[in-house]
């Protein structure tokens, strides 16, 4: 693989490599992956109220959880497979050759190997959940370091805005928007190709030059040319006839019923050419259908791409500070409970209260 | 409130409470959605062009504003616990501004959705005048649906749920708020109002200071830090050794009697006023007010200032009994907070 050494995750000197080392490593990492087209996959991982267990628990716990789930990535990897650092008391885990998939893969096993995790403080069982970042970076998509590391930032600050125990995936913003506009143009491509009934090969028509239908051999005479096979090109039906009677002409003429023959074998061509045609002309209509089946799917995807980009838009907005803001834990307008101890003196406290604000406002506005 | 009434401000996502307590030296905030913040009360405002655009914003906040004061236009807007807007100079206006900008500051913090009602309590000092009143709502009402008025050591006190026979020292950096609970709402003859409050303790080291070093060079901003690291009244304190530059060279000083005298200077003036409002209480009920006293403000974290204040009541008043609360910082805030969350929803519907 890459050569490099056993992850470390000291915060301190003391491990082989400074976490600014690790770092300066993981940036070679990914700018290899981008020259040689490799997907490389980081995580960010913090456990959920650190510090919270900090306080309740001492800095010794505080540390054991944090050496725990380092044991416990080595556990769920290839311990050869990934760079990793402490930065403040986040762990960070690089890994080269992990595609998206396999990134979520990863931190799914991580998050099910932590929920058995169980540590001990004072005789207290603790148990800890984490909060898990992923960004990957596709080969050749110009994505920097940098913009990974925020990508995962993002996704680990959402996963502990939900509440923790779960782990989101983030692509960097610059790789989604290649993706987008890639899709988009091809698809604007291939509508415009239909549009004008070509395919790819097909030089554009002039300006002012009649739509290529027009120019469909007369047998087919569509609107526009059907995607189906088309009517196969011949003479006229009254070309047809004439050539048959042409060969009974060469027959001996006293034969009996010979007119009759003549007749009956033109009206069974005549009737077979128009079949030929009514089944091209049906082909032709379930083409179009198909063609509009096709349509409404690709419309049904860009709608899909649109929305898309509207939630990345959103994580962007967030990600560069723009805040949603936080919801408050009610849903409703509370007021004080009947149940309330001190109910009857609160409720007369909060009326003075509203009235001398009602007061107030009636003096601004007599001043005013 | 009806389904028809949120439908028509757009808002049915939920409710957010906010609790904000406005003091000289620290603005704080307590809200519905966990969220707590607080922020030094200091506003600045890029002097020019070329300090904008080093500082990439137009107005900064807190100790951020601190640390680039000389770049900036600088403010205190909440000096002595009222906005420095009574007198009609040329910084009247200026104030104004900065304060207001301060309270949308400290509502911001506190992350409002807008998809969210925002109801807010802001505890101002007792005695803020009508003007400073007015000011504080409009600059609410930039940001929230709904906002009111209380007194700051009345939101104290209804947060820990003491309403009754309750003494509030709220010791802030501009004002001592005293007031006194009695099951009612506290009126103006239950409040008193000190000026000699954490600013003054300041006042009072940083003169110390001059007195026993006049060589040393300081600021009251220095002074300042100094007491928030290690103040206290007790006899037997963490010394105070620290580096202040003389004539530039950076030299130290013990200045642990300074420190200590100075955050006892305030603890006289404190009982006065606490023997002001035990004096006017009904005589039956006057020894139970003595032993209920609560300390809070950021003034409280001065080390054993509870028991400094408790000997003095002993051995001005009688007797006395002083517990601090828990969060001095946040006490007010979140005595705001619950003020919100148990005001019926008509009186918020009417207040909009």
């Amino acid at each position: 693989m890459t050569g490099f050494p056993l992850a470390n995750f000291s915060a301190s000197e003391q491990g082989l490599f400074s976490p600014a080392e690790i770092q300066h490593l993981m940036r070679i990492e990914h700018a290899r992956s981008q020259r040689y087209g490799y997907p490389v996959g980081l995580l960010l991982i913090e456990v959920d109220r650190l510090e919270l267990l900090h306080d309740l628990y001492g800095v010794d716990s505080e540390q054991e959880i944090l050496d725990g789930v380092v044991k416990l990535l080595r556990s769920v990897t290839r311990g050869s497979d990934f760079v990793g650092c402490l930065v403040d008391d986040r762990l960070m885990a690089l890994f080269p050759h992990t595609s998206a998939e396999g990134a979520a893969a990863l931190a799914g096993r991580l998050l099910r190997a932590s929920r058995r995790l169980a540590f001990e403080s004072d005789g207290r069982s603790l148990r800890a959940t984490l909060s898990i970042g992923v960004s990957v970076s596709q080969p050749w998509s110009a994505t920097s370091f940098e913009e990974l590391v925020e990508s995962a930032v993002e996704a680990l600050r959402f996963a502990m805005a939900e509440g923790g125990d779960r782990f989101v995936q983030r692509q960097p913003a610059s790789a989604f928007f290649d993706d987008l506009r890639q899709e988009l143009d091809e698809e604007v491509r291939l509508l415009d190709l239909e549009r004008r009934g070509r395919g790819p090969s097909a030089p554009p028509p002039e300006p002012g030059e009649p739509p290529a239908a027009e120019e469909a051999p007369a047998a087919a005479a569509e609107p526009e040319p059907p995607p189906a096979p088309a009517v196969p090109e011949g003479p006229p039906d009254e070309e047809l006839a004439e050539g048959l009677r042409a060969l009974f002409r060469d027959l001996d003429p006293s034969s009996p019923n010979l007119a009759r023959l003549e007749e009956e074998v033109v009206a069974v061509a005549q009737r077979a050419v128009e079949l030929a045609r009514g089944r091209a002309a049906a082909e032709a209509a379930g083409g179009r259908e198909q063609k509009i089946d096709l349509l409404e799917r690709r419309v049904s995807k860009l709608k899909e791409l649109l929305d898309s980009t509207e939630a990345e838009l959103v994580r962007i907005a967030r990600a560069k500070g723009v805040d949603t803001g936080i919801a408050s834990i009610y849903r409703t307008v509370q007021g004080l409970s009947a149940e309330e101890e001190s109910y009857t003196r609160k409720k007369e406290m909060l009326t003075v209260l509203f009235e001398a604000n009602v007061e107030l406002r009636k003096k601004i506005q007599g001043r005013s | 409130m009806s389904a028809d009434q949120k439908q028509e401000s757009g808002k049915d996502h939920g409710v957010l409470y906010m609790g904000v307590d406005l003091g000289t030296s620290r603005t704080s905030v307590s809200a519905s959605n966990g969220v707590r913040e607080t922020v030094a009360s200091f506003v600045g405002y890029p002097k020019d062009v070329v300090s904008q655009k080093l500082l990439k914003k137009d107005v900064l906040f807190g100790d951020e504003a601190v640390k680039h004061r000389l770049s900036l236009d600088f403010y205190r807007p909440l000096e002595k616990g009222v906005l420095k807007a009574s007198a009609r100079d040329q910084s009247y206006e200026k104030n104004l501004r900065a304060a207001q900008h301060l309270i949308g500051e400290i509502i911001r913090r506190a992350q409002p959705r807008k998809d969210e009602l925002v109801y807010a309590v802001i505890g101002v000092p007792a005695q803020a005048s009508i003007n400073n009143k007015e000011a504080i709502l409009d600059a609410a009402r930039e940001t929230v649906d709904s906002v009111m008025l209380c007194s700051e050591p009345f939101a104290v006190a209804y947060g820990l749920d003491w309403l009754e026979d309750v003494l509030v020292i709220d010791i802030g950096a501009g004002t001592v708020d005293l007031c006194r609970m009695h099951g009612t709402m506290p009126e103006d003859t239950d409040q008193v109002t000190l000026d000699t409050a954490g600013d003054s303790v300041d006042e009072e080291f940083a003169k110390r200071i001059r007195d026993k070093h006049p060589d040393a060079q300081f600021t009251t901003q220095m002074v300042k830090s100094i007491k928030e690291r290690f103040s206290s009244v007790a006899d037997q304190m963490e010394p105070v050794i620290v580096n202040l530059p003389v004539k530039g060279k950076p030299t130290e000083f013990d200045l642990t009697n300074e420190l200590r005298e100075a955050c006892r200077s305030i603890v006289p003036h404190i009982v006065r006023g606490l023997g002001e409002l035990i004096g006017t209480f009904d005589p039956e009920f006057q020894d139970r007010l003595k032993e209920r006293v609560l300390l809070a403000g950021g003034g409280s974290l001065i080390k054993g200032l509870d028991t400094a204040i408790e000997r003095e009541m002993h051995e001005i008043l009688g007797s006395g009994k002083v517990v601090r609360i828990e969060e001095p910082i946040y006490g007010g805030a979140n005595g705001a907070l619950k003020i919100a969350h148990d005001m019926p929803a008509e009186f918020w519907e009417k207040l909009k």
